[in-house]
């Protein structure tokens, strides 16, 4: 049977996700490739920055 | 596949994407004007390339979502997922 380990007398973590405002978008190919039509969303990680780093990427639908 | 089919499946692909991502941000933002007549938009585009692209290269989908001509042409044409690039 597990035995329960009480909680220390601490805060406890907190998590906070800003509200995401619609700015503009990518065009849909590009939306596609990047894996998120919002500029903002786009991963610092992965194969998405490839798409964010091209010096004629995505251009955003203003 | 050759090279027309491709194009217009990742075009369908990319709006279908589109709409996902839409779809997402609505769910949380349902008041957003802009984001819902985008999403309508782009959902009337979408309909249209599809209703294009079965009449040239077949049904999409099956299970009574698509008409077929004869012969049933899931059977006989390439299924959309298979893709090969360097064709046509």
């Amino acid at each position: 049977m597990a035995q329960q380990v009480p909680i220390p007398p601490c805060p406890l973590a907190r998590a906070c996700v800003p509200f995401q405002c619609y700015v503009n978008r990518l065009p849909p190919l590009d939306g596609l490739k990047a894996g998120t039509i919002f500029p903002e969303l786009i991963s610092r990680y992965g194969p998405a920055e490839r798409v964010r780093g091209d010096q004629d990427g995505p251009r955003p639908i203003q | 596949m050759d090279r027309a089919q491709f194009n217009s499946l990742l075009n369908l692909q990319a709006l279908s994407f589109t709409l996902v991502d839409l779809n997402l941000y609505l769910d949380t933002h349902p008041w957003d004007q802009r984001a819902l007549a985008e999403y309508n938009t782009t959902a009337l585009q979408y309909q249209a390339c599809r209703q294009q692209y079965e009449r040239a290269y077949g049904p999409l989908v099956n299970y009574g979502y698509s008409l077929s001509q004869a012969p049933w042409r899931w059977a006989v044409d390439p299924w959309p997922w298979e893709i090969c690039w360097g064709e046509g």
